[in-house]
């Protein structure tokens, strides 16, 4: 694409924002990504675009787990993958993307998947009408229909693969749904599909819960009819999986895989029943239970002894690092992951993006590839650069070390990101936006290793993509309309925090004030080799701190030192927590890891002389409750 | 007569009794929020968008059969405007592929109290048809007619396509008792002799819109009586048969029908009923009907009997998600409509394919009977099941699948030991 050919904007494809704060799409593009959250994709979708994580595979193993992840690091895409309708789909793909699945039928592990739905786990609060043994009861009843439903969907699955030569499949679906539509219905139905099996159970439930409307607002008495899933938990299930054994040839050592979903929205009480079901382990039937960061309620159980990690299950983490150790982008990290998942999003594409790369999409980041920065370096520019904005110690280290190799490593490589910042900070005056956030490793550092983050922001950035006359892509995005992009998902999602229950406006206060903390310590001073990029949390900061961080890293908003465990339900969580890096731009601050400052300094303090925003702190947050 | 596909939503009653917060112009206290998602239209365009190499692609036309406010008031318009331009986007479609007629609930009622009553009454559509709205400017286009005076009826047309609007709940007020539909001779008198003004060719796709039904379905509580039905439904229907009118759409019961009509030996008409879009639907009185969104597909007309055919899809609203229709609510995500074949003829065709797939077979799907016989696929599903299960198990063989299995996915077989 050369620059004299001006690129023509398809019709109707951008329309300006009517506030920064929220994009418009374009109508006439779809997403390159769609649906970005795992739990409305379909079968075929999800096992296309998954890309299974070294992680990932630790849960092919007879074992109890609970998986930790913040919103959108993958849990719900990790526990669909390991149902047994998307293992056989994905094994059907004989290239290296199938053979987790292969591994995972090889090991005759079934999955099967519970949805969690706002509808179920909402309906389940503790209501002023019920006893705690009646709510026990009730979330036990649904439990049970609700995984009984989710085994209809891999029945197939399991026909296909261990039906023998000499059985008929139709006849073996005939039969194992009459006899299990005669169990859940007492015989007064029989159906021979698995949507037949769900539409039963779905009008069992709405009975049911029609029947305790009734209850309640009716003066005429109502019965509640006792049905196959008033029994214990998961009964119906072990039944339904004995039915299914009877008529396939299974081998002895076929383990089930109960994949249950966002059990976070979950009361304590029923994370007790759980953990009951952990710690009475069953050779055949396993748990993989997700939920979020500090959302494991209890250890406890209904048997007067808690479940322990090790020994009853394992905790899995599901969030990943943005960058490696050495503060880059390996390619064994997430860098590498969001490319493997952009190629196989676009790959079934026929559009003008196939063949496109994450790469060619993005271009190179001005900020922070150090290769492609190495090859352009200019040293009177640079030298240029540090005496601007620079200070005296680090100019004269410069000028010390100028010509030999400790420049690259104590001088430039620290140094190149911040002067770069800095700069563009500088000339980005008025009305205008710097471009430097903007580039392919910027980018994808901006997801924070979370995945629907990325999916986010590249669907917004296809919506700015410009077709040249031939209709071919003008690529890479513009490096202004990147920087849009990236800025303003950082402000939508900084606006959407206010309204997350329970303590969002409390965390998106602190978010802010921590931000524009960051952006003074980078504005206040020359460049040195040190940027605050964390904080620290002591116990001693309090219990809204305590809210705060644990809310902020289970929206993926603040990001965990390693050593931080967040597992345990009443941890007093301390330590060092870095901002997440979509806010960097939003912020005008360098995604990198550097230096941390205490909380309380940061909550503290006040902005003297220009800033780049409009409020200024003034109030102490701790003092606040 | 070329394909046509025309999306279909009803009742979404924009206000406090919507689904999503999102459709309510009016604050909603906290205990009302409780299972109501902030966010139904965003999740309906972010599925639409997923869809467009499938069933939703390339959708034509999108028709709006009443109830579109909840209670007439001009912010639940206004925000039922913007709703339906966010839907219509979704679909791709300019505003002058959408058509609607009022429903009962779109009237205002408050106007209609004030005294002196036949000075106010003029007013009772004014919400409906504010100046900046779409559903005025749709009005305006028209070729005949208006909603909100004589004749209470519209003729859209649109290329190879005829619309006719017919406003039910015209007649409708507080002061009525039962509520029901209307439809006045004058109005049936006046749209046969506009009608009759039209040229119409013979492939001219001619659809008509209500909002109340006019057929006395039996009720989810059957004994349960419903006064509601319009009134001169007969009339209305004869007059529809003579001009050709090959599919009526209307809404207003929440629970979706399909089904035909051909009045003495008239030409036949398919009939949809559909569900409510955005409606929240009580458990006791709708028993666990969901959330619908309906795309007729018109994919052609019998040379000889001048019957349209194709299938109407549909989706369910159900655990914050869209997704294919089980027939929870009487409609299979797929049905087809068109066949005018009795139970006889179908068994025989069943009857004669059977024998011949499964001399040497042990199991036949039903694909394969439809193959041999191409018309059976315009068979409604509940007849195709019986029919196929009928003569299967009379010739010794098992059927597995059910009304609902997906896309038909029926198969005879032969038990084996």
């Amino acid at each position: 694409m050369t620059a004299s050919r001006r690129p023509k904007k398809i019709s109707g494809a951008i329309r300006r924002a009517k506030s920064p704060e929220v994009l418009e799409y374009s109508k006439e593009l779809p997403h390159a990504f769609g649906i970005d959250n795992a739990k409305q994709l379909p079968v075929e979708q999800a096992v296309n675009y998954f890309v299974p994580p070294k992680e990932f595979l630790t849960l092919l193993v007879p074992k109890n787990h609970i998986l930790l992840g913040s919103r959108g690091s993958g849990k719900t895409t990790w526990v669909r993958a390991l149902a047994y309708d998307h293992v056989s789909l994905a094994a059907s793909d004989s290239s290296s993307h199938g053979a987790y699945a292969r591994d995972a039928i090889a090991r005759h592990l079934i999955g099967i998947y519970v949805p969690a739905s706002a509808a179920f786990t909402g309906d389940l609060r503790n209501k002023p009408w019920q006893t705690e043994q009646e709510a026990e009861e009730y979330f036990t009843w649904r439990l049970n229909i609700h995984s009984c439903a989710a085994l209809t969907h891999i029945i197939d699955a399991c026909i296909k693969q261990y039906a023998s030569r000499d059985q008929l499949k139709p006849q073996l679906q005939y039969d194992i749904c009459r006899t299990l539509s005669k169990a859940w219905t007492g015989g007064k139905q029989s159906f021979t599909s698995y949507e037949g099996l769900r539409l039963a159970l779905s009008e069992l439930e709405l009975e049911h819960l029609a029947a305790i409307r009734r209850i309640r607002t009716s003066s005429i008495p109502v019965q509640i009819e006792s049905d196959h899933f008033h029994t214990d938990l998961f009964l119906p299930l072990r039944h339904a999986i004995r039915a299914i054994r009877a008529h396939l040839k299974m081998p002895a050592d076929a383990v089930w895989m109960l994949c249950l979903d966002e059990v976070e929205y979950l009361s304590e009480a029923h994370h007790r029943i759980l953990n009951t079901q952990l710690r009475s382990a069953s050779e055949d039937l396993v748990f993989k239970i997700a939920t979020m960061p500090f959302a494991h309620h209890t250890l406890a159980t209904n048997l007067n002894d808690s479940v322990r990690e090790g020994h009853d299950f394992e905790y899995v983490y599901v969030d990943r690092e943005p960058i490696d150790s050495h503060g880059g982008q390996g390619q064994d990290q997430f860098l590498a992951f969001a490319r493997s998942i952009f190629s196989r999003r676009i790959s079934h594409r026929n559009d003008s993006l196939k063949g496109v790369t994450l790469g060619t999409l993005l271009g190179a980041s001005e900020l922070l590839d150090e290769k492609r920065n190495a090859q352009k370096f200019d040293h009177e520019k640079y030298m240029e650069l540090l005496r601007r904005h620079a200070n005296p110690a680090t100019v004269a280290r410069a000028e010390r070390l100028a010509g030999t190799h400790k420049f690259q490593s104590e001088i430039y490589r620290k140094l190149n990101g911040a002067l770069l910042l800095r700069e563009a900070l500088h000339n980005a005056t008025g009305n205008t936006s710097p471009r430097i956030y903007s580039g392919e490793t910027l980018i994808v550092r901006c997801s924070d290793g979370n995945p629907r983050r990325l999916m986010r922001l590249i669907n917004l950035l296809i919506q700015r993509l410009e077709f040249n006359s031939a209709g071919r892509p003008v690529l890479p995005i513009d490096q202004g309309a990147q920087n849009s992009v990236v800025e303003s998902l950082g402000r939508e999602t900084l606006t959407r925090t206010q309204s997350e229950p329970p303590y969002g406006e409390q965390t998106a206060k602190y978010l802010e004030v921590i931000g524009k903390y960051m952006n003074w310590a980078f504005l206040a001073r020359r460049v040195g080799t040190d940027q605050t990029t964390s904080v620290e949390i002591y116990e001693d900061d309090g219990p809204v701190a305590q809210r705060f961080i644990k809310q902020a890293i289970q929206l993926s908003l603040m990001i965990p030192a390693k050593d931080v465990p967040i597992k345990t339900p009443n941890y007093t969580c301390t330590g060092i927590f870095h901002l997440s890096f979509l806010f960097a731009p939003l912020f005008g601050v360098l995604p990198r890891r550097n230096r941390s400052v205490r909380l309380s300094r940061v909550l503290n303090h006040k902005i003297d002389g220009p800033s780049k925003f409009s409020d200024i702190v003034q109030t102490s947050f701790l003092e606040q409750e | 007569m070329k394909k046509t596909k025309i999306a279909l939503i009803s009742d979404l009653h924009v206000g406090v009794t919507a689904r999503g917060l999102d459709l309510c112009p009016f604050p909603v206290s906290e205990d009302k929020k409780v299972g109501r998602a902030s966010d139904f239209l965003s999740r309906f365009e972010a599925w639409a968008s997923e869809h467009a190499s499938k069933p939703l692609d390339k959708v034509d036309y999108l028709c709006i059969t009443g109830d579109i406010s909840n209670t007439g008031h001009s912010e639940e318009f206004a925000l039922a405007d913007t709703a339906i331009k966010r839907i219509r986007e979704a679909l791709s479609l300019p505003e002058e592929r959408l058509f609607y007629v009022p429903g009962n609930h779109d009237v205002h009622w408050p106007v209609m109290k004030l005294e002196p009553s036949h000075f106010w009454l003029k007013h009772r559509y004014a919400p409906l048809l504010q100046e900046t709205l779409g559903f005025k400017r749709r009005m305006r286009s028209a070729e005949f007619g208006r909603f909100d005076d004589t004749p209470f009826a519209v003729v859209w047309r649109h290329g190879d396509l005829v619309v006719l609007g017919v406003n039910t709940s015209a007649y409708d007020g507080p002061q009525v008792e039962p509520h029901h539909g209307l439809i006045k001779q004058e109005t049936i008198d006046q749209l046969d002799a506009f009608l009759k003004t039209l040229a119409l060719p013979p492939e001219c796709l001619r659809v008509c819109l209500l909002h109340h039904h006019l057929d006395q379905y039996s009720e989810r509580l059957p004994d349960v009586a419903d006064h509601s039905i319009a009134v001169n439904a007969e009339n209305l229907v004869r007059m529809l048969s003579s001009h050709r009118v090959d599919i009526v759409l209307h809404g207003h019961k929440h629970y979706p029908r399909l089904g035909a009509r051909q009045p003495d030996n008239q030409h036949p008409f398919v009939m949809l009923c559909a569900g409510s879009f955005s409606a929240v639907l009580d458990p006791i009185w709708h028993e666990g009907t969901p959330n619908l969104f309906h795309v007729v597909n018109i994919n052609g007309r019998d040379a000889k009997t001048g019957r349209i055919f194709g299938q109407v899809d549909t989706w369910s609203y159900q655990a914050h998600k869209w997704q294919a229709g089980n027939g929870v609510a009487g409609l299979y995500a797929n049905e087809s409509f068109g066949s005018g074949s009795t139970p006889s003829e179908v068994k025989e065709q069943i009857r004669e394919s059977l024998q011949n797939r499964l001399k040497d077979s042990s199991a036949c799907e039903w694909s394969k009977i439809v193959l041999d016989n191409p018309t059976l696929r315009h068979i409604r599903t509940d007849v195709a099941y019986e029919c196929f299960t009928e003569v299967a198990e009379a010739m010794g063989f098992e059927v597995v699948g059910d009304r609902n299995t997906p896309s038909k996915k029926w198969v005879a077989f032969r038990r084996t030991e």
